[in-house]
């Protein structure tokens, strides 16, 4: 099964990564490869089986909810990249220009 | 050279009993061997010096004054770089982790700690546990102690090397579709993927949460079963962490192995299989008939779809649990990015390597809108049928046995620009990770250059003593035995 470029850049979008034009050509070839192989699956009929998610058997435990100290006193600061008084620093996410600035 | 990097965990714990040495000088003689070999194998990413040396010498002074020992008193472990360790690097073989200063300790590394272990640092890995081979680690490759030129395997590469080399007395990995055994097949020690939950997850950096656990890597199946002891349990900070109780030492030991019926499935042995490989385990089963062990064929039908369901659904979950790195909480940071959308992805386009960057790609094109139904739940489907192939085979037989790897170690470089081929050396590792069942790896022999061949023992959900009896069993008939590269082998 082939993959389009286009589809290979839809991915990376989603994906949250920068690709350089090499990377784009590596990964459609590397991708349709897989893709390919993968595509094995289709011989089998399915329709009666339902999907296993999860091999816990057991099922998911929940913790009883009392309330008890708090893990380690993390100092977040110390873990992020760019940190300023209990605010971790990013660019700005609202695209403004200046004269909505000024309306502000 | 100092002879008790040697020894084994079992012998080493007797040695402290009777006083035959301290920590000090068992802590000593290991931190020596790695600054004389990790420079050439690069099995630790950093080594703990003199965190070790402290710490070995207060227990010097519990051993003087009397009184009971921790069941892993003095022993000096390593760790993958994956798992947390408090006020230490967790780097996952990552650019994007470089800066990461582990704020806790892992659930694993807390028992460890309080029963007595000593680390001596953190083992290479491929990035973020992702390849086969520790040739994605942002930090250079490990290389085989057996053969510099070959790979350890991966993703615990550094883990086993460190064990092989006799950098440590054991080790802790993880294993996510054979990131422990296949590693301990290719240097011939002891590898260890425990029943889904058995295990605590908790402080071990996720790549796919519902396949990874945490296991040890030792040179015997004692040894294994004793650090296996030591980490399972339950966690009510892991909500996967099951709830059954775990069996005391003795009794993951005692079994009479002899009495058990293995399964051997005719599904493994296809195209691809080395001779020297495919013989090892055929001699190993027939030594173990004579013993009294029987050995029948079994089928498991949806062998050949393991790695496509594997590759779909742990590079899904990946894809999900990878979506953290950002560059805001923790970890790196791309500069001069415009736009938050423009961090985002600098970043993760700076900080992730190709493999990382190949999986979360497959991983986000499974569960994107159009290719769900074909290929996610497709895919949990598929991994619904081998769970059920397991099931009915274990109404048979007492436990599975296969080779680990279809080949022995392969060259550095051999795989690496060829993703796929990369993918089906975990051929015969990755179905018990859909399943979620236990499995163990052990040293049969070497080959006629010398190189190690693994085995692999797969049992039910939670019988894990299955794997330990039979492995003590196979060791006795192994000889000589295989536990790392021998006392008289030069490494470098």
């Amino acid at each position: 099964m082939g993959i389009e470029r286009e589809q290979v850049q839809h991915i990376a979008r989603l994906s949250r990564l920068a690709l350089s034009e090499e990377e784009l050509t590596l990964f459609k070839g590397q991708l349709a490869r897989i893709l390919d192989y993968i595509g094995m699956l289709e011989e089998l009929d399915t329709s009666a089986t339902p999907p296993l998610y999860h091999p816990n058997a057991e099922g998911l435990s929940f913790r009883e909810d009392i309330p008890m100290e708090n893990g380690p006193a993390v100092d977040l600061k110390c873990l992020a990249p760019e940190f300023d008084e209990g605010h971790f620093l990013v660019p700005s996410i609202l695209e403004t220009n200046t004269s909505e600035q000024e309306r502000v | 050279m100092s002879n008790l990097p040697f020894l084994t965990l079992a012998e080493l714990r007797s040695g402290y009993s009777r006083k035959e040495f301290q920590p000090s000088e068992v802590i000593e003689a290991h931190l020596k061997r790695i600054e004389a070999l990790n420079p050439e194998l690069n099995a630790y990413l950093e080594v703990f010096a003199d965190g070790a040396r402290d710490r070995a010498r207060t227990l010097d002074k519990k051993l003087t004054q009397g009184g009971p020992l921790g069941p892993l008193f003095g022993i000096p472990l390593a760790v993958k770089d994956v798992l947390c360790v408090e006020g230490t690097k967790t780097t996952c073989g990552s650019k994007m982790l470089e800066p990461f200063i582990a704020p806790y300790d892992a659930s694993c590394i807390r028992r460890l700690r309080d029963q007595g272990a000593v680390f001596l640092g953190k083992t290479n890995m491929d990035e973020f546990a992702m390849g086969s081979s520790t040739e994605n680690s942002a930090f250079g490759p490990t290389r085989n102690p057996f053969a510099l030129e070959r790979v350890p395997g991966g993703s615990s590469g550094g883990s086993a090397a460190a064990v092989a080399a006799h950098l440590c007395q054991a080790a802790l990995g993880s294993d996510t579709g054979g990131s422990i055994r296949q590693p301990a097949a290719f240097c011939g020690i002891v590898g260890l993927k425990p029943t889904y939950g058995r295990v605590s997850r908790y402080g071990l950096v996720a790549f796919a949460s519902s396949f990874d656990q945490i296991g040890p890597m030792a040179k015997t199946s004692e040894d294994a079963a004793i650090l296996f002891w030591a980490i399972a349990g339950h966690d009510p900070k892991d909500m996967t962490s099951s709830a059954r109780p775990v069996p005391s030492l003795e009794a993951l030991l005692g079994q009479d192995s002899r009495r058990f019926r293995l399964g051997l499935p005719k599904e493994y042995f296809v195209e691809g299989m080395d001779q020297e490989v495919r013989d090892a385990l055929l001699a190993t089963l027939a030594n173990l008939e004579g013993l009294g062990v029987q050995v029948e064929e079994v089928s498991l039908p949806h062998t050949p779809y393991a790695t496509a369901v594997y590759y779909i659904l742990a590079t899904s979950e990946a894809s999900s649990n990878l979506a953290r790195y950002d560059g805001v909480k923790y970890g790196f940071r791309a500069k001069d990015a415009d736009s938050l959308l423009e961090l985002y992805e600098l970043t993760r386009a700076a900080g992730f390597g190709p493999e990382v960057k190949r999986r979360i790609m497959l991983g986000t094109y499974a569960l994107s809108a159009g290719y769900y139904e074909a290929y996610y739940k497709k895919a949990a489907q598929v991994r619904r049928l081998i769970l059920e192939d397991f099931t009915r085979a274990f109404e048979k037989v007492d436990a599975i046995v296969s080779p680990t790897t279809p080949t022995p170690p392969f060259l550095l470089g051999e795989k690496i620009e060829d993703p796929l081929t990369m993918y089906l050396s975990d051929i015969y590792t990755n179905a018990l990770n859909l399943a979620g069942l236990p499995g163990m790896s052990l040293p049969i022999a070497r080959t006629g250059d010398g190189l190690p061949v693994g085995m692999q023992i797969m049992a039910p959900a939670f019988m894990e003593e299955r794997l330990f009896c039979l492995g003590s069993l196979i060791e006795e008939l192994t000889n000589p035995p295989i536990r790392g590269v021998p006392f008289d082998q030069p490494i470098a």
